[in-house]
This record gives structure tokens, sequence and C-alpha cells, in this order.
């Protein structure tokens, strides 16, 4: 046994000797150099020295953006649809009222629930906890609940709140900050983190993940000017330009489509890292499978179908936007295909050391993670609190490495051939049977 | 017939040799010297005048109720007056076309028998307070058999409901006092055991202010309180999920979305109508429940619709020892004057004061007070034309005042809330001062003044405040 043990350390020491910056090591783990490094660590890494270099001239343009944005005090609406979220609404109204930025009124939009919802909203709304409640009673989606809410807007800027969601105290103010900042902003996505990440491994997954994704890779692609998904968890949008687009379409994936709308009619679209909101995840793995592969389709149903126009030419044609959908496509779908090819080749031309081959991956992977922490850890407004996420760092390489690509590869692959999306329970069948039909 | 038309009133015999007194024209029977209360068994009135109300008059001048001298003797009218009657037709025994008809005769007996059955004591004193009203009431209604009080549904009638026996009592236009005097009247009857509740009927919300079921219930706009509300249903495109009003889909008789401009044809395949929304044409606002809230017409109070008070509409049936008590007057002994309003002994307006002073449940209420000096020198000979004194006949409209005369002082009294102190008692100022200014053309003499306004709220001395009422003028 012992003897096994010293030949297995002994490859992996031969591949990493052998191998280690000579060519070999690059033809190994060549997905890992060329793709994912140069665009999930080498530009976070450069982005986020930008960033601290840029601090200071950033802090000056946010306190003349506060004074401005204190200064108008316009209304804002804050807008939340949902199904079934009554127990929820409370703990977000109360959230709300702890705001540094107060004038808002609150619409809650009630997509069909059938439990006691509506009788919590209209409770709340007869005790000035919120400010309208309206109830579909048939069931339209949550775009077409979303709509309803728009339409009775009167803010000058409408923040879109998932009812599960729980904002920071200045949130509000920080997601309408950039609208000051920059006066072509008309969309400004919030930072959107995990309330339950000690829950269980799944959940603690995912807030490495959505610390990873969201509040450093949409502050790199926001830096970049390719941004290109605000999430429906939490986002501010300017009241006209929102009903300008036309509001939001037919989901699933309709923050990644209103996101692209706004793109597509020339408006400036920006990430607000320290406009956190806090959201609950799926505990259970199965859960998070079914959620992640929705997520999947999404991609392939409006950026690879409905907005493909993007990338080659539109009225409003840009570059940045094209790019922007690009790396979305390239990198969270096509070189999931590439990794599948790789993977491939990488066990049929390395049968005989192939153990070993996986378990330096992982160290580089490993290695690369630490560094990304360190980014995300400099990048986080709580890094203290989020300290501990760093033990999961080894299985996180698992997480995001195997796992999270399986799931998407079954969710494009499904909605390649199949067309799964359209039968997803998460739209009312009326409207996804239109959506097929018109093949939207 | 012609010959019975031909006089104001006549005393004929019929075939049971009981003595009907025909009125065939407007007679107070009361005030009619040549008339005794034992000169006749029964009454049929004959009035045929073209003003109806001359005919109810003619009618209450000898009814059972209201008349000394007919006190619950039969009363039977001309069949013409079927249907005309309204509420007074409880009033009344029976329609008959000739007062020597065979059914009136038949009626009159069995009317007779039935109180011979009951040992009802014929013969009472002469009703003097309010609360005496109502128990010669129950006694009539005992001694036509009717034991059970079934409150029903009564236009008009600010509580909606109540039995068609007590309308005859109460006025339409009652306040909160006479219903809280019915509840008080109840709950003793229902403590001495003379009543038991048969049936529910109704839950009812009424004004908290006045206890009116007059109510309008209006849709608010929660922002400016408008009623100018206009509803309009919502439409969902499927296609692009546009959600807006029907009328932003109004194109040229066709449905058009907004959004994406294409036209709906199918509910149920384009587009749906998930719900409606509320559009203030006032302020623009929009919503989907409006405020809701309640006018009382009659206090024009607004109140929200979680603040009216539920009242509960109940059956009552008498009790054999309410029947007994009743029919024999033994009632007099225990049932209690005090929570009665209109006119009273003075012992009974103090020991109201006193019993709302010692309230179990703790209230905002205030007893207001108007003190009157009067002087009617026209008192000295009341007694030979009325059980009561004329000036106390006078102000005995004011039905929602607890009322009382002593010496020379006339006292009222009303129970209001905080808030409508000031304006209750102008009213009740101003009402009383015109009401004794009337009564003072028609009697040479009278002289009244205000002596004062009191107030007596909950947790007060009542007899420190009883005394300040009989303080003379100071």
């Amino acid at each position: 046994m012992l003897y096994y043990t010293f030949e297995f350390i002994d490859g992996i020491m031969d591949i990493l000797s052998v191998n280690i910056f000579g060519k070999g090591m690059l033809a190994t783990f060549w997905f890992l150099f060329f793709i994912e490094f140069p665009r999930y660590y080498l530009t976070d890494f450069l982005v986020a020295i930008y960033h601290g270099a840029t601090f200071n001239g950033r802090r000056k343009k946010r306190e003349a953006a506060r004074y401005r944005l204190f200064l108008e005090k316009p209304l804002v609406t804050i807008l939340a649809p949902g199904k079934n979220e009554g127990k929820q609404i409370y703990k977000l109204v109360k959230s709300l009222s702890e705001q540094t930025y107060q004038n808002f009124e609150i619409i809650i939009v009630d997509d069909g629930s059938d439990d006691t919802t509506p009788q919590i909203c209209r409770d709340l709304l007869k005790r000035g906890y919120i400010h309208k409640f309206f109830r579909m009673v048939e069931r339209g989606g949550k775009a077409s609940a979303a709509n309803a809410g728009m339409h009775h807007a009167s803010g000058k800027y409408i923040v879109h709140l998932d009812c599960d969601s729980s904002l920071d105290r200045d949130a509000i103010e920080k997601v309408l900050l950039p609208f000051y900042i920059d006066p072509k902003v008309k969309a400004v996505g919030g930072c959107v983190k995990v309330r339950n990440a000690d829950a269980t491994l799944c959940t603690s997954m995912q807030a490495l993940e959505y610390k990873r994704s969201i509040q450093v890779g949409r502050m790199v692609t926001s830096r970049l000017g390719i941004y290109h998904i605000i999430s429906g968890a939490f986002g501010a949008f300017d009241a006209e330009a929102l009903r300008e687009v036309g509001g939001w379409d037919i989901g699933p994936g309709l923050d990644g489509d209103i996101t692209q709308k706004f793109r597509k009619s020339g408006h400036r679209v920006w990430f607000a890292e320290d406009a956190i909101c806090m959201t609950n995840v799926p505990e259970k793995w199965s859960a998070l499978f079914k959620q992640r592969k929705r997520w999947s389709k999404s991609l392939v149903r409006f950026r690879i179908r409905k907005h493909r126009d993007i990338l080659w030419s539109n009225k409003n044609f840009s570059f940045s936007n094209m790019i922007s959908n690009m790396d979305n496509i390239l990198f969270d779908c096509v070189f999931n295909y590439v990794w599948l090819f790789y993977m491939f080749q990488l066990v049929l031309s390395n049968t005989d050391r192939l153990v070993e081959i996986v378990i330096v991956g992982i160290i580089i992977r490993s290695a690369f993670s630490i560094c990304a922490f360190i980014v995300m850890q400099c990048i986080s407004e709580r890094p203290r609190e989020e300290a501990h996420l760093g033990a999961f760092l080894l299985l996180y390489t698992f997480y995001m490495g195997y796992f999270m690509r399986f799931v998407r590869l079954i969710g494009h692959t499904e909605e390649f051939f199949f067309r799964t999306s359209y039968k997803d329970a998460w739209n009312p069948k009326k409207t996804s049977d239109i959506a097929r039909m018109e093949n939207m | 017939m012609t010959e019975i038309q031909d006089k104001r009133y006549d005393i004929v015999a019929n075939h049971n040799r009981r003595r009907i007194l025909i009125i065939n024209d407007v007679v107070d029977v009361d005030l009619e010297p040549s008339l005794a209360f034992e000169d006749f068994d029964a009454m049929y009135i004959n009035v045929m005048s073209p003003i109806m109300d001359r005919n109810k008059l003619a009618i209450r001048y000898a009814s059972p109720l209201w008349s000394e001298k007919c006190r619950y003797k039969p009363c039977f009218v001309t069949e013409r007056f079927k249907g005309w009657l309204g509420n007074s037709d409880v009033t009344v025994d029976g329609y008959a076309t000739h007062p020597l008809d065979h059914a009136m005769a038949q009626g009159i007996e069995e009317i007779y028998n039935n109180m011979r059955s009951l040992n009802f004591m014929l013969g009472t004193a002469p009703v003097v307070t309010h609360a005496e009203e109502i128990f010669r009431l129950c006694r009539y209604a005992i001694s036509r058999r009717q034991f059970t009080f079934s409150s029903e549904p009564t236009p008009g009638l600010s509580s909606g409901y109540m039995s068609v026996y007590y309308h005859t009592l109460w006025n339409e236009t009652q306040s909160q006092m006479m219903m809280m005097e019915r509840h008080f009247f109840h709950q003793q009857m229902l403590r001495l055991g003379y009543i038991k509740r048969t049936r529910f009927i109704h839950k009812i919300y009424v004004c908290p202010s006045c206890s009116s079921s007059h109510l309008l219930f209006l849709e608010r706009c929660p922002k400016c309180d408008s009623t100018n509300l206009h509803e309009e249903p919502v439409i969902h495109h499927f296609r692009c999920a546009n959600v807006s009003p029907e009328s932003a889909y109004h194109w040229d008789d066709e449905l058009r979305c907004p959004k994406c401009k294409h036209f709906l044809r199918h509910i149920g395949v384009d587009y749906d109508k998930p719900s409606s929304v509320y559009t203030c044409k006032e302020c623009g606002n929009s919503f989907m429940y409006p405020n809701m809230n309640v006018y009382c017409t009659s206090c024009h109070r607004t109140h929200g619709t979680d603040q009216l008070r539920e009242t509960d509409i109940e059956e009552y049936e008498f009790t054999p020892e309410g029947i007994r008590s009743f029919a024999s007057t033994d009632y007099k002994l225990v049932v209690s004057q005090v929570g009665f309003y209109g006119y009273s002994s003075m012992r009974d307006f103090q020991e109201y004061i006193r019993l709302f002073g010692k309230e179990e449940e703790e209230t905002d209420d205030v007893i207001i007070v108007a003190r009157f000096y009067v002087f009617d020198p026209s008192a000295d000979d009341y007694e030979a034309l009325y059980a009561v004194p004329p000036i106390v006949q006078a102000m005995s409209r004011f039905y929602n005042y607890k009322s009382t005369l002593w010496g020379n002082y006339f006292y009222f009294l009303r129970r209001v809330s905080p808030g409508e102190i000031a304006p209750i008692q102008a009213q009740m100022e101003y009402e009383l001062r015109e009401q004794f200014q009337d009564y003072g053309r028609l009697h040479k003499g009278f002289q009244f003044d205000l002596v004062g306004n009191y107030t007596f709220s909950y947790g007060d001395d009542a007899d420190t405040f009883i005394q300040r009422l009989e303080d003379r003028r100071q």
C-alpha cells in the first residue's frame, strides 16, 4: 500500500518536474492556460489592479454623484414581482425600510399566487408598508408581472427586485449612483450575494461562485464595457428608457434579455459591485442542477437565437455589444464543448498517467483559485465575514471545473436540439406556446 | 250604513251584545267628554277621507295602543284601508265591511277570550313615560297572542331592522340612543326570563357614531381620497409579455399591442385579462384595491369598514313567565325604566347618570345635559285632559333625549362621543329653544330660559354631578 502511494507521488512529481515551465505542461493543460487563465484569472487580476489604482478618482466621482442624487432626490419605484412569495415580502419590506435612500414607492405584483400571498400583501398595503399591490388572477409569468408593475410605476428609476431579496442599508443609494456618474447609463446591475451561504455545502459553493462570478466577474465586464447581465434579483433602470425598450419579454432569462435590449438601444449599462443584495440560493444539488440548466438554456435561447443580430449587424451595431455577446457565448457555451473535447483528448492520450494529470490539474486550478480568492477579498465589501469561504476553495475547483460545466453542457445541448426551455414550468404554458410558435 | 255615517261617531251593539264605537271622522276619543272607557267594547274606524294621513290620525286617536279610553280593545277598520296602512297595520285587529260584520264579531270575541284565558288585566294607569309606552306595546302584543318579536328589514329605518311592533313607537330617524334603549330593554327582559332568543336573523354593520344602517360604501383613491375612480381590465399579451390597461390596446375597434404592435385576436390564445386596475381621475394614481370608506347618511361621518359596529339581529319570544307578568302587570315591580329614553321620572334620570358612571366597559362617550327653567301657567289644569303635562307632550318629539321635568326645571340628556360635544350641545339648545318658543306662542304666559349645559364623563362622581344639576340658578 505504502509502495503504491510513493509510486503515485513520484508520478505527480515527475509530471511537475518534467513539464513545469516546459512545452509539455502547456500541451497538457492548454485549456486551462490558453482559455481559462487569460479570461478569468489574468483579466480579473489586471482589472482589479486598475480598480484599486483608480479608487481615489472613483471616490470623488461617487461623492459628487451622491450629492447630485440627494439634491434631486428622485422618486424611485421598487418593483418586486413574484408568485407565492408572501412570506418573503415582509423581510424585503423590512430591509427597504432601513435604506439610507428613502424616497421610494414599493410595488408588489402577485403573479397568480395560490397561497396566502394576496392576503399578506393586502395587509402590508393596508398598513402602509407597501405602496401599491397588483394581483394577476391568472398567472402570466414573471415578465408580464414585471411589466404590469412597470406600467404603474411613477418613479424616475425602477429598481427590480426578487421578492426573496434583501438589501444592504445603502444598496438603493449605491445602485442609483451610476445614473449620476454617467448620464448615459440607463441600467445598473446590483451585486447579488448568497444569504444562506452556511446552510449546506451546496450553498457555500454558490456563495463562492456568486462572489467570484458576480461581484468580481461583472465588475470586470463592466470595466471592460461588455457587462451583459443585470440580475433579476437586483437591477435599476431608468423608467423612461425601460418603457422605451418595451419592458421585459417572455422568460426564462429575462434579466439577460433586458440587458441586451438596453445595449442594443444604445444605452450604457453598469454594474455596481458595492450595491449588495442578498438572496437565498438552492440548498440541494438537484434544485441547483435544475436552476442552472434553466439559466443555460436561456443563454442559447436569447443570446444565440433572439439576439444573434447583435453579433454582426443591427441598427445600433456596436463593437462592444458584439464582444459582450460573443464573450458570453464563447466562454459559457462554446468552450464547454471545447472542454469536453479537451477532456476526451486528455483521457485518450494520457491513459497511463491520467490520475496524476488530474491531480496536477487540480493543484494548478487550486493555485489559480487562491489567487482569484485574494482578488475577491480585495473587492469584497465584507472580506472578514466571507473569509471562511476560502476553506471551500479546493472543492470549488471541482464545483466550477466539472459540475457546472456538465450542467451547462446538458442545458445547452437540450436547448440546441430539443428546445426544452419552452416546456419549462417556470413560464405558464400559454406564453411558452406562443413563444415557441413565434420562434422567440 | 248611511245612517251610521251621519254622525261623527256612534255606538252600536252587535249580535254578541258587544258595543262598538263607530268612528266616521277624526275624533280624539280621549278628549271626547261624552265617551268613557266603559261605554264601548270595540272600535270600528269608518273614516273615508281622501287624505290618508287624516285616516291614520283617526285610527291613532282610537288606537288600543295610544288612546287611554280605547286601550287593548279590539280595533277594526273599514275594508277600504286594506293595504294602505303600512306599518300601522299591526295596531289594527282586522278589516270589516260593516261594524256588525259576522267575522268582525267573531274577531272581537276571540280577542276577549284570549285576554280572559291569559287573565289579562284591561285597566292600567295612564302612560306617562316612554318606558311605559313600550310596556304597553308588549301588553298589547300579548293580548293579541303575538308572542314573537321578529325583526324585519324596514325601509327608511336607521337601524335597518326592527320589529313591526316597535315601529309603532320608535321613529324612523332614531339615533344611537334608541338602539341602546332597545338593547337595554332586551337585555333586561332576557335577564328577568321574560323573553328568550329564538332565532338569529342577521349580523349587520352599523355606523359606530350613530348606529345607523344608512351607509354608503365608497371606493376611494388611496392617494387623494377621491371617489372619481375608473376601473379597467388589464390585458396580458402572451407574445411579448406586455401588460397594460385595455384602453392602451384599443386601435380602431381592434386590440393592438402597444409594445409589439401585433393584433390581439383571440382571448386565451393571444391574450388574457388577468386583473383589473382602478385609475383615479383626479390624481391619475393607479391601484388595484381602492380604500373602502363608509359614509353615514345619518350623521354625515366617514368611517373605515373595520370601524363599523357589528349588530346581531335576533328574534325574541315571550316566555310563559313573561306573558303572565305582562298580562297581570306584575312586570311593573321588577322592570327598570332607567335605560329608556324620552320622558322619564327624575329618579330614573338620575339613576341613568349613576349607571353610566359605573358601566363595566370603559367608554369615551360623554353625557351632556341641558337644563331649562320653565314656567307654564297652563300646567295647572292639564290633569283633566292629558296623562302627562302639555309641556312634556310638546317636548316628546325629541325622542333622542332622555328628559325629565322636576318642578320648574326641564332637563334633557344625551349621550355623545367626545368629538361631537360642542355641535350636539349647540344643536340641542337650538332645537329645544325653538320648541319652547313654539309652545310659548300657544300657551299664554309661558316662559323659559336655559340655565346651563353640563357634561358628565365616565369616571366622574355621579352624585356631585347630580347635585350640580339640582342647584338653583347662580
